[in-house]
């Protein structure tokens, strides 16, 4: 049976401008994994985001859309990075 | 040995490095806010960061430049926050026994941080404004990755 789980987003740079919101709690059935979250994303900030590209960083480290999300953990949206 | 801070604060005045026999080569970097974001005049850029990710990723950064370049001395500070038009943003110290290995490592590594080190750039405006700042028009030749 598939249970509810609970992660934190957050967003950075265009994202965080575009969705208003610098980090937000999406629930999500128990076998989700990044792909999922970014859908949810997409769904959720909808034109607005549309054209953002964007990497997935889970618990702080990037990590590949295939990846198992669980209960508590924190994925970031990283839009292209612009340091220096 | 490796050094990598992120700095709400000013960066501090340039040290001499103690003497070191080993050392044929000392490149200092340093990146400075221009006047400008995409032709919008700007008085200052605003660091913003991923707490606890900005800094690991740019001490795991630094590490693997040593160790590809086999580099005996890095160093790199970044600010975050508001830095003011014309102050240094980053500075990069890199010596090594020649000069050749630096300025290869030096290059490898910034490259690296502008793709990689969750840091992104907000203009600010005169009347205090903050703005997304454009995405590089070079991302290509720059090799960003868009994700």
């Amino acid at each position: 049976m598939s249970t509810a789980i609970h992660v934190k987003v957050r967003c950075f740079s265009h994202l965080r401008y575009a969705m208003g919101t610098s980090e937000f709690e999406l629930e999500l059935t128990s076998a989700s994994t990044l792909a999922d979250v970014a859908q949810q994303v997409r769904k959720l900030g909808g034109s607005a985001v549309d054209e953002l590209p964007f990497r997935l960083a889970l618990n702080q480290v990037f990590a590949s859309s295939t990846t198992a999300v669980a209960d508590g953990d924190e994925v970031a949206l990283i839009p292209p990075v612009q340091g220096g | 040995m490796v050094h990598t801070k992120l700095s709400d604060q000013p960066l501090p005045a340039l040290m001499e490095a103690a003497a070191n026999g080993d050392w044929g080569s000392e490149i200092i970097f340093h990146g400075r806010v221009r006047g400008a974001e995409k032709d919008e005049e700007i008085v200052a850029l605003f660091y913003e960061h991923y707490e606890g990710m900005a800094q690991s990723e740019l001490a795991a950064l630094a590490q693997e430049t040593a160790e590809r370049f086999d580099i005996p001395s890095l160093s790199c500070l970044h600010r975050i926050g508001e830095v003011p038009v014309g102050e240094s943003s980053v500075r990069v110290v890199m010596r090594s026994p020649h000069r050749a290995e630096g300025l290869e490592a030096l290059a490898w590594f910034i490259r690296q941080l502008k793709q990689r080190v969750p840091i992104w750039k907000w203009g600010v405006r005169a009347n205090g404004e903050r703005f997304p700042s454009p995405h590089c028009e070079g991302c290509d030749r720059h090799e960003h990755d868009l994700g």
